[in-house]
């Protein structure tokens, strides 16, 4: 099966007031046509940051390297008109915080169609159409007169939805969401969740799903890459990862987790903090926090190697094989 | 899963119309109502501050002859309530500013209204010029700071704004006098008009306009040129501070998430920085503008004192040194009541860009 | 003619750090202006070559060896006027915004302490005199006192307070409803301890930036009511009035243009100075020098 999105290597450093600091130093995946496939970690581990680089979203002076290629051109090498061209119509992002990465001052209407009528083409009342289509989509009660309000008369749950119609309008094949229901209530993130699956299985799309959360994950991801100090970890089906983790941070992040079926299991939180960008740890980022680090955990950075099953490993113990 | 959206019931009409909507006429009408209440402090303050002036009334507004007249005396004093407690006073001085009636001058011994009527529209003129300058350059330099964050060009106008906003009007006055006009010859040194020309027909009082309206080019012309100098003068600090204002209102507005999601949407970066960074930047460029024109007059004073500019400047100066206690409180009352109703168009203005503040 | 100050946001505890200003070159070249001044002020006698009221020379003579910026209408020495009225400009403008600071502080921290009526009268008060441009006012309040440089250092004070009861006053209200005084009240901290340790030093930072921007107001202001007549008389050697004979003796430009230098150097220091420090309050939009090389 050919891969929608094949990310290999990519580097990110950005100026900071400490000097230039590496955000992401070497990160691997692939994403399927048709799939989630989710990125997990604690913040300031590169996810966002791995993300933005590919559509271009970095602030000046970030440095980008490696390659990611959609379609069959590298988006990282794209001359910036491409990747406008790209941007919104074949790969589309939806933010963290609905309160704020909607234009206050635009009307939900003008935001739904001004890429609309860019990327497609279409007629003021063409483009008009489709955006009530998507406000039903994506269930906002009352779509017409949704079409003319300004963001601030809305929920927090309804302007993600509003969100993701923006981000789905031209059709993507690939949605990246940033922690779309991090800034939302538990009872609202479940329900654009759902919204989120129902429009993957609908439009033969793919999600990558960012989050911090592995209970996000577990109910709609396909595949999982766990993310550490700027790296990939460990990646793999679903239920491997989260059923039998192979990395201890993984299963340090797991143990971390409330878990309905084991609620008799004594919740562990993991030992020390992540590390700032700016001081990563030599050799296995992880071996200061980590109960079986070696020497060779010291110096030495683990390769991330195929361990079988579609599952990749950056570990050089594996203690749990 | 679903959640009512907060004020659906409130939104806007199904097409964007030009009939106002209910919170934005609650909106105005509060603005409105602060706007009187202010005036109506404005007058309070006026008041007392010429009751406190040590000078005899009578004697300033009279004359030395007509104040050895008994009858005289009484009427004036009569007609102004100067033999009434203050409290009444307030209000007679109420009555009378609400007539029209702001007193004689003691200087010209023309009506306050009169005088201000004559010398209004030179200020006008000037101030308008100026304000325009100040908005078109200073936004451009702002804009253009702001996009070139932290680069060479960045902190160059940075280092030229402050020096802009440091430097004394009534000195860059004087200093480009001496240049433009006694070095070089290349602008006129006072005066709205060459001497011995007579102002085109009154319509509004502005001479450019009344310029054009008449067809008479070469008078236009010349009215523009002397207006260039003291203009610009009187723009510089507005500039500088304008450059300054609209640097961090486009840093603050393109470092917000809906920026970066324009961007993903695909959108020409042109429209981004238009649609997405100028249009949010605006609203608190407009709240500066009511500050502008508040330096704007003051600068006027001094500026034309300089350029001997025939505006309120010169007359408030004139007053004040003379103490002709109505003409200062007459100048200050009209100066006043224009700034805050500037502030006001302001607001509204901001009501009307910013669609969150119409609803809250 | 002055410049708001944009109200700081707390997001967390502040604290006091000046470090970053003092690496600016601005923060430097406003600093060592400012020195400059102040000692030329504290020992102009020493420094300036010539007695400033001595009507001793050729009137209007040109700058020369003898006299760096000329003589003046009067035969006296430029270079010494000028040098003598930073005695006059630098501690009214010290004094003036220290009061109107205190003044304003200390009515807008009693408005937001106290709220209620005392926070409306106060703030209306200060909205009526918004509502003037501020040299209007200043001119019908100086022809109230009568002429004068002290009358018009007052004049300036009426017109400079309300900014900071403004300034404290949403800072008193802010801070008192940020999370971290709430808390330290409910941990038993006493009413004064909260004043002392949590609110003081988030006001310290905002008045301070105000103050150091209101010099270059307060001096443009001064040197401006001077200029037309209704401060320092003469034969003082203010520098705005120096400036206004300057214009009545056009051809002679040195009379007019040393003295307004004067005003800019000094006014340009304290702008300086300021602006470096309010970039430390406020890093969203603040000048970085440290990475220009991207």
């Amino acid at each position: 099966m050919s891969k929608l999105l094949e990310v290999e290597g990519l580097r990110v450093s950005l100026p900071t007031s400490e000097g230039r600091v590496t955000i992401v130093d070497g990160v691997d995946y692939a994403v399927e046509p048709g799939e989630v496939f989710g990125v997990a970690g604690e913040s300031g581990s590169g996810k966002t940051i791995s993300m933005l680089a590919l559509l271009g979203l970095l602030p000046d002076g970030a440095h980008v390297g490696g390659c990611a290629q959609f379609g069959g051109r590298d988006l990282l090498r794209l001359p910036k008109r491409a990747l406008r061209d790209v941007s919104g119509r074949d790969v589309a992002m939806v933010f963290q915080d609905p309160m704020t990465s909607l234009h206050p001052m635009l009307s939900v209407g003008k935001q739904l169609t001004e890429h609309v009528r860019r990327h497609l083409g279409l007629s003021k009342d063409e483009a008009e159409r489709r955006a009530l289509e998507l406000l039903e989509e994506v269930r906002i009660p009352g779509p017409r007169s949704a079409l003319h309000a300004y963001p601030h008369q809305f929920s927090g749950g309804m302007r993600q939805r509003i969100a993701i119609a923006v981000a789905l309008a031209c059709g993507p094949k690939l949605l990246i969401a940033d922690e779309p229901t991090t800034a939302l209530d538990v009872t609202v993130q479940a329900g654009i969740l759902r919204l989120l699956d129902r429009l993957r299985r609908e439009n033969d799309l793919s999600v990558v799903l960012i989050t911090h959360d592995l209970g996000v994950l577990s109910s709609i991801a396909d595949r999982i890459s766990i993310f550490y100090a700027g790296r990939v970890v460990e990646s793999g089906p679903r239920e491997d990862v989260l059923q039998t983790p192979r990395h201890p941070y993984t299963k340090a992040l797991l143990d971390a987790l409330p878990h309905p079926e084991a609620s008799e299991r004594p919740l562990v939180a993991i030992e020390g903090a992540p590390p700032s960008p700016a001081r990563i740890p030599s050799g296995c980022a992880f071996h200061p926090r980590c109960p079986y680090a070696t020497e060779q955990s010291r110096v030495e950075v683990p390769p991330l190697v195929e361990i079988g099953g579609g599952r990749r490993l950056a570990c050089h113990n594996d203690p749990f094989a | 899963m679903t959640t009512a959206p907060t004020a659906l019931a409130d939104a806007p009409r199904a097409r964007r119309s030009l009939v106002p909507s209910p919170s934005f006429l609650r909106f105005l009408g509060r603005r409105l109502v602060a706007l009187v209440l202010l005036a109506i402090g404005i007058t309070l303050v006026v008041f007392v501050l010429t009751q406190l002036v040590p000078t005899n009334a009578v004697t300033a507004n009279l004359g030395e002859q007509a104040a050895g007249d008994p009858a005289a005396v009484a009427s004036f004093k009569r007609h102004y309530g100067l033999d009434r407690p203050l409290p009444v006073r307030y209000v007679l001085y109420l009555k009378h500013v609400a007539e029209g009636d702001l007193g004689q001058s003691a200087l010209t011994h023309d009506a306050v209204t009169h005088d201000l009527g004559q010398f209004i529209p030179a200020t006008a003129e000037l101030a308008i010029v100026s304000v325009l300058l100040a908005a078109i350059l200073g936004i451009t330099f702002g804009v253009y700071a702001a996009m070139r964050r932290n680069k060479l060009a960045d902190h160059l106008l940075r280092v030229v704004s402050l020096g802009g906003i440091s430097m004394p009007t009534f000195w860059i006055a004087l200093v480009s006098l001496y240049v433009g006009f006694y070095r070089l010859g290349w602008f006129p040194g006072s005066d709205r008009l060459d001497p011995g020309q007579l102002p085109p027909p009154h319509h509004t009082g502005l001479y450019t306009i009344d310029a054009l309206v008449s067809g008479r080019w070469s008078l236009f012309v010349q009215v523009l040129h002397h207006l260039a100098l003291p203009a610009l003068v009187l723009a510089a600090f507005n500039v500088s501070l304008l450059t300054r204002y609209t640097r961090s209102a486009v840093l603050e507005v393109a470092g917000n998430d809906y920026v970066r999601a324009g961007r993903a949407k695909g959108l020409p970066e042109r429209t981004v920085i238009r649609r997405y960074i100028l249009r949010a930047a605006l609203p608190s460029v407009v709240t500066v503008l009511g500050l502008v024109f508040a330096n704007v007059l003051t600068g006027a004073v001094l500026v034309e004192k300089i350029f001997t500019w025939p505006g309120i400047g010169q007359y408030a100066y004139n007053a004040a040194v003379a103490l002709d206690v109505p003409a200062i409180a007459g100048v200050s009352l009209f100066v006043a009541v224009v700034y805050i109703t500037v502030n006001f168009i302001v607001d509204v203005l901001y009501g009307v860009i910013d669609p969150r503040i119409r609803i809250t | 003619m002055s410049e708001p100050l944009a109200l700081p946001r707390f997001r967390r505890r502040p604290r006091l750090r000046l470090g970053p200003a003092w690496r600016q070159p601005l923060a430097i070249a406003g600093a060592t202006i400012a020195v400059a001044w102040f000692l030329i002020a504290i020992f102009a006698p020493l420094v300036a070559p010539y007695d400033p009221l001595a009507q001793s020379f050729t009137p209007t003579q040109a700058p020369s060896g003898a006299h760096l910026f000329g003589t003046d209408e009067l035969g006296r020495d430029v270079l010494s006027r000028v040098i003598f009225g930073a005695r006059i400009t630098i501690p009214i403008a010290l004094l003036l915004v220290g009061l109107a600071a205190a003044i304003g502080g200390l009515l807008g921290a009693v408005a937001g302490y106290l709220r209620g009526i005392a926070d409306g009268l106060v703030m209306r008060i200060a909205d009526l005199v918004f509502a003037f441009p501020p040299i209007i006012l200043a001119m019908v309040v100086t022809a109230v006192l009568g002429r004068g440089l002290r009358n018009a250092a007052l004049a300036i004070v009426v017109v400079a307070w309300p900014s900071y009861a403004r300034v404290v006053r949403g800072l008193v209200l802010s801070v008192g409803d940020a999370e971290y005084v709430q808390s330290a009240r409910l941990l038993g901290a006493s009413a004064r301890r909260a004043l002392f340790r949590d609110v003081l030093p988030n006001i310290a930072g905002p008045v301070l930036v105000l103050m150091t921007l209101d010099l270059a107001n307060a001096t443009l202001l001064l040197s401006g009511l001077s200029f037309l007549g209704l401060g320092a008389q003469p034969p003082h050697p203010e520098w705005g009035s120096m400036v206004a004979t300057g214009t009545q003796y056009f051809q002679f430009w040195w009379m007019g243009t040393f003295p307004g230098l004067a005003i800019f150097t000094a006014v340009l220091a304290f702008n300086f100075l300021g602006d470096s420090l309010r970039d430390v309050f406020d890093p969203q939009t603040a000048w970085r020098s440290e990475d220009t090389q991207d």
